[in-house]
C-alpha cells in the first residue's frame, strides 16, 4: 500500500494500472458474456439436437405405431446409439399409456407426476435432464387436414453432454485468457518502462531548464522513433532557447545599462498611480530609495516643493487623465537631506500595441547646477556692467577731482596758509582727496586698480596683513591662520591681495557680534574637472571662515555688487574691489553662507606659471 | 474278346464319363446367399466344377465346360458371351430373358412374376377386387404376361422416380382396394418404401410387397418365393437342367396378421 501510495502518480503505474483496470473489465464482461453464450449455446444446440433427434425418431416411431413392425423400434433403439446425448426415449399410445421404453444403460428414468413439454430438471444422480415430448399423427384427408392422434413419444436428452464440452472449453479459454493476459502484462510493464524513461528524461531536464540550467542536451536514445524525434526537438529547442534567452539577457542588460546608468531619474507610472519602473537615479536626485516610491506612490507629489505643486498637478492631470503629451516643465523638489533641488520633467502617456492606455513614461532631469550656473552668469554679467559704469563714473570723477584737488591747492597757495581761505580750501582739498580714493576704489573694482603682479607667495602676504590688522580687531574675535607650508607660488600683486586680505578679514570681523572666530587657510588644490565654472588647473585657495551672521540668498546674490552693504555706514565697496581683484588676477570667488552659522569665502587663483610672467612682459 | 473289353470299359466307364458334366458356376462371392448355394453344388459331387467369381480374378480360357450356372443379374451378363446352355438363379432384370446368347437359357426369377402373384391373390380375395399393379418403367417387364383371367378389376399406374411422393399420394387416393408392389429397387427405397406404408395404413388401402423383408418392415401382406425352400430347390433344378427337365419354384403368402385386421377387406381364412 506504501510503494502504491509513492508510485500512483508515476506513468508506469498509471498505465499499467489502467492495463489492468481495462484488463479486469475485459475479463468480467467476457466471462459474463462468455456464461450468457454458454448457456444460450448449450440450450439452443440442446434444443436443435432434440428437435434433430426427435424428427430422425419420429419416421420410426410413426411407422411402428402404425404397422406394429419391430424393425422400426430397432431403428429407433439404433439411433439412441449413435447419439450419445440421446438418453432414452419412450412410445406413447393415444391414450398416453407407455407402449415401450427404451433407455440407456445406467439411465434412470426419471420420475415426473405430469409431464410437460421441453421440460429441463436436473437429477442429483444423473445431472441436467431436458425432455421433450412429440405428438404423432397422421392425415387422414389431405383435403379435410383430418389427423388420428397415433400416439406421443418422449426423448430425454442429456444437458450436460451439451454444457460440459462448452464449460471445459470456457475454463480453458479462460485460463489462456488468463496467462495471455499475464504475457500481455509482462509486455505492457516493459513497454510502460519503456515509454515512461524517456519522459522521465525529458521531465528531468526540463526542471534543470526551469532552474535556468540552458546548456542541457539529451544524449540518450530510446529506440522509439517518435520519442527520439520528441528528444531532437526538445534539444533543437534548448538550442533555441539559449540563443533567445541569450539575446533577450543582451537585450535586458541594455535596457538595464540604458535605464540604470543615467542621470535622469526614469519611471513608468501605471493608470492607477503606481509605479512600475523607477531607475536607480531616481535615489541619487531625491535622496529616497527607489522602494519608497514604489511602496508609497504618493510621495512624488509630497516631495515637490509647494510653490510648484500647483503647476505640476495641473501637468500630471494633463498627463493622466487626458492622456495627452505635454511640453517640458521645471519644478523644484525637496530631497530627503532637506536640499531643494531644480528638476526638469517631460512624460508622455505609453500604450500597447492593442492600443490600450498603459500609464505615463515620465523623465525627470536635475538641472539644479543648470540653473546655478545660470544664476551664475546672470550675476557675473550683471557685476560686469557694474563695473563698467563704476568704472566710468569713477575715471571721470576721478579727473573731476583731480581739477578740484589742483584748484583748491592753488587757491590755498595764492591766498596763504594762515588765511581763512586757506583753511576753506585745505578742507575742499581733504575732500576731495577722500572723493579722489572713492574713485580709486571704485577703479580697483572695475579694473583692479593698477595692477603690479609679481611671483609672491600667498602665505608670506596673509601673514604680513594679518600682523597689521590683529590690533584692529575686536578682542573677542579669535584669529586663526592655517596656512600651508609648502604652498605653490602665485604670479599677483601683493598690494592688491592684501587689500583682499584686509576687506574679507574686516568683513568677517564685522560679521561678527561678541565672540567669535576668523580663520584663514591656504591649500594648494589641482581640478581635474571644471568645477562650478572654475576650470581645471592647479590653483592656490584662500579660505576666509567666520562664525558671524551669515548671509541669506539674496544677500549673497548682491555682496559683489558695488555700494550694496548690509552695514548702516558701509560704502558697500569692500567685497566689490575684491571680486574686482580677484578677476584681475584670473582669479575665482566661491561663498558658503548659513544664516546664524558664518560665511566661508573661498578664493582660488592660479599657481605661478612662467609663461603667464613672460606673456606679461 | 478285343471287343468284349472295349464294351466292358465302355460299359465301366460311360456312366462315370456322363455323371460328371462340366459346370461353370458364375457369382459373386461376397453375397453370402451365393456362397451357400454354391457349396451345395460342390456337395453335391456330381460336377466337375469350374468357378468364376465376379468380384474376384476370373479369367476363363477355354469354353471345356457343359453348361453354365449364374447366380444374380451381373453373373448371368458375364455367362451371356460363351454362348453355353445358361440356367441363372435370382434375377431381378426380367429383360436378360430376352438377351439369352445360346439356344438353352433358364432363369429363375428372383421374385414371383405379376401372373403368380394375382394368381396366388385370387386364392385368398374376393372377386371384383380392384386391384392396383404399381410399377416404374424399370418393372414394366415384370408384368410380361397379359393379365386376364383374373377375378379382379386389375390396373396398372406406372411411376416414375421424380416426384414419387406426391405422385404415391395420388395412387393412394384413387379408388384401389389392393395395390400390388411391381419387384423395382425404386420401391426398395427407404424413403418411397415407408411412404407407402404409411400411405397404406392411413388409407386403409392393402400394398402387397414383393420381398419378405418387406413384411418386416411392416407391409401387410407380401407375396413371393420360401426362399429357404428355393436354397434346397436349385442344386434339384441344376440336375434337371442337365436332364433338360424344370421345376417350378413354390410360392407363400405372407400375412402381417396383427395388422392385417385393420384393413377393411374380407380374406379367406384358409
Amino acid at each position: 500500500m506504501k510503494i502504491w501510495k509513492l508510485n500512483k502518480d508515476n506513468l508506469i503505474v498509471r498505465l499499467f494500472l489502467s492495463y489492468l483496470i481495462l484488463l479486469a473489465l475485459f475479463l468480467l464482461f467476457s466471462l459474463c458474456l462468455a456464461s450468457y453464450v454458454l448457456h444460450s449455446e448449450t440450450k439452443l444446440f440442446l434444443i436443435n439436437s432434440a428437435n434433430d433427434v426427435t424428427k430422425l425418431l419420429k419416421d420410426d416411431i410413426e411407422l411402428f405405431l402404425l404397422s406394429q413392425a419391430e424393425t422400426y423400434l430397432e431403428e429407433a433403439k439404433s439411433i439412441l446409439e449413435n447419439y450419445p446425448y440421446l438418453l432414452g426415449f419412450t412410445i406413447y399410445d393415444n391414450k398416453f399409456s407407455k407402449i415401450v421404453s427404451h433407455k440407456r444403460k445406467n439411465y434412470q428414468e426419471p420420475k415426473i407426476s405430469k409431464f410437460s413439454n421441453n421440460l429441463i430438471f436436473e437429477d442429483p444422480k444423473q445431472g441436467k435432464i431436458y425432455s421433450k415430448l412429440e405428438k404423432i399423427e397422421i392425415n387422414l384427408n389431405d383435403v379435410t387436414k383430418q389427423k388420428k392422434l397415433l400416439g406421443y413419444f418422449r426423448v430425454d436428452i442429456s444437458y450436460d453432454y451439451f454444457e460440459k464440452p462448452k464449460k471445459h472449453l470456457f475454463l480453458t479459454e479462460t485460463v489462456a485468457y488468463l496467462m495471455f493476459a499475464l504475457v500481455a502484462a509482462i509486455i505492457s510493464y516493459y513497454f510502460s518502462s519503456k515509454l515512461s524513461k524517456p519522459i522521465n528524461i525529458l521531465i528531468s531536464s526540463a526542471d534543470k531548464i526551469k532552474d535556468g540550467e540552458l546548456n542541457i542536451q539529451i544524449k540518450e536514445k530510446t529506440g522509439i522513433r517518435e520519442f527520439d524525434k520528441l528528444i531532437e526537438a526538445f534539444n533543437a529547442m534548448t538550442v533555441a532557447l539559449q540563443e533567445s534567452h541569450k539575446r533577450l539577457k543582451e537585450s535586458h542588460e541594455h535596457l538595464r545599462i540604458v535605464a540604470e546608468f543615467t542621470a535622469d531619474w526614469e519611471y513608468w507610472q501605471a493608470p492607477d498611480g503606481s509605479f512600475l519602473y523607477i531607475s536607480p537615479s531616481c535615489e541619487q536626485i531625491t535622496g529616497y530609495p527607489v522602494e519608497s516610491f514604489q511602496k508609497d506612490p504618493s510621495l512624488y507629489e509630497r516631495i515637490i516643493h509647494p510653490e510648484d505643486l500647483p503647476t505640476w498637478r495641473q501637468h500630471h492631470e494633463e498627463a493622466h487623465e487626458k492622456q495627452q503629451s505635454h511640453q517640458e516643465i521645471e519644478f523644484r523638489i525637496v530631497t530627503a537631506q532637506g536640499k531643494t533641488k531644480w528638476l526638469s520633467h517631460v512624460c508622455n502617456p505609453v500604450y500597447s500595441n492593442d492600443g490600450r492606455f498603459m500609464g505615463i513614461r515620465g523623465s525627470n532631469r536635475d538641472i539644479t547646477y543648470r540653473k546655478e550656473l545660470e544664476e551664475h552668469i546672470f550675476q557675473a554679467q550683471k557685476m560686469e556692467s557694474i563695473a563698467r559704469l563704476a568704472g566710468g563714473v569713477a575715471h571721470d570723477l576721478n579727473n573731476l577731482m583731480a581739477a578740484i584737488i589742483g584748484q583748491t591747492e592753488l587757491l590755498c597757495y595764492s591766498s596763504g596758509d594762515d588765511t581763512m581761505e586757506c583753511q576753506r580750501a585745505k578742507k575742499i582739498l581733504n575732500i576731495a582727496r577722500k572723493a579722489s580714493a572713492l574713485a580709486e576704489q571704485l577703479l580697483n573694482y572695475a579694473r583692479g586698480g593698477s595692477f603690479k603682479p609679481e611671483k609672491i607667495n600667498l602665505n608670506k602676504i596673509v601673514e604680513e596683513t594679518v600682523s597689521l590688522q590683529e590690533t584692529s580687531l575686536s578682542p573677542d574675535i579669535k584669529l586663526k591662520l592655517d596656512l600651508s607650508p609648502d604652498l605653490w607660488p602665485i604670479y599677483g600683486d601683493p598690494h592688491q591681495l592684501s587689500q583682499v586680505i584686509m576687506n574679507l578679514t574686516m568683513n568677517a570681523s564685522e560679521a561678527i557680534s561678541g565672540e567669535g572666530c576668523i580663520h584663514i587657510e591656504t591649500r594648494n588644490v589641482t581640478l581635474k574637472a571644471v568645477l562650478e565654472s572654475i576650470p581645471p588647473g592647479k590653483y592656490v585657495v584662500l579660505k576666509v571662515r567666520d562664525t558671524g551672521a551669515g548671509m541669506d540668498k539674496e544677500t549673497i546674490s548682491k555682496i559683489f555688487e558695488p555700494f550694496f552693504s548690509t552695514k548702516e555706514f558701509g560704502r558697500g565697496l569692500g567685497l566689490a574691489a575684491v571680486f574686482g581683484i580677484v578677476k584681475t588676477h584670473r582669479g575665482h570667488i566661491r561663498v558658503y553662507s548659513e544664516v546664524g552659522k558664518g560665511t566661508l569665502f573661498e578664493i582660488f587663483i592660479p599657481a605661478y606659471r612662467e609663461e603667464d610672467e613672460s606673456a606679461d612682459k | 474278346m478285343k471287343v468284349f473289353f472295349f464294351i466292358l470299359i465302355a460299359i465301366i466307364f460311360a456312366p462315370l464319363e456322363a455323371s460328371c458334366a462340366h459346370i461353370l458356376l458364375v457369382y459373386r462371392n461376397d453375397i453370402k446367399a451365393y456362397q451357400r448355394l454354391v457349396n451345395q453344388v460342390k456337395m453335391m459331387g456330381k460336377f466337375d466344377l469350374l468357378e468364376c467369381q465376379l468380384n474376384n480374378s476370373c479369367s476363363i480360357k477355354n469354353n471345356s465346360f457343359d453348361f453354365i450356372v449364374a447366380f444374380g443379374d451381373s453373373a448371368a451378363k458375364y455367362s451371356h458371351q460363351f454362348k453355353k446352355p445358361l440356367i441363372a438363379f435370382f434375377i431381378s432384370d426380367y429383360s436378360l430373358a430376352y438377351k439369352c446368347s445360346s439356344q438353352r437359357c433358364l432363369y429363375y426369377f428372383l421374385f414371383p412374376n405379376a401372373k403368380q402373384v394375382l394368381t396366388k391373390l385370387s386364392e385368398i380375395l374376393p372377386t371384383k377386387t380392384r386391384i392396383a399393379i404399381l410399377c416404374s418403367a424399370n418393372s414394366l417387364s415384370w408384368i410380361s404376361q397379359p393379365l386376364k383371367g383374373f377375378p379382379f378389376e386389375i390396373t396398372v399406374e406406372t411411376i416414375s422416380s421424380s416426384e414419387i411422393l406426391s405422385n404415391l399420394r395420388k395412387i393412394f387416393r384413387k379408388n384401389y382396394q389392393i395395390i400390388v408392389l411391381a419387384p423395382d429397387l425404386l420401391f426398395l427405397q427407404k424413403k418411397v418404401l415407408r411412404e407407402i406404408i404409411k400411405l397404406s395404413y392411413t388409407s386403409k388401402k392393402l400394398v402387397v410387397g414383393f420381398s419378405s423383408q418387406m413384411l418386416e418392415l411392416g407391409l401387410p401382406l407380401v407375396i413371393t418365393y420360401d426362399y429357404e425352400q428355393i436354397y434346397s430347390l436349385i442344386p434339384k433344378a441344376i440336375e434337371n437342367f442337365e436332364k433338360q427337365k424344370y421345376i417350378s419354384f413354390p410360392i407363400s403368402i405372407f400375412i402381417n396378421k396383427k395388422v392385417i385386421k385393420g384393413f377393411p377387406i374380407n380374406f379367406d381364412e384358409q
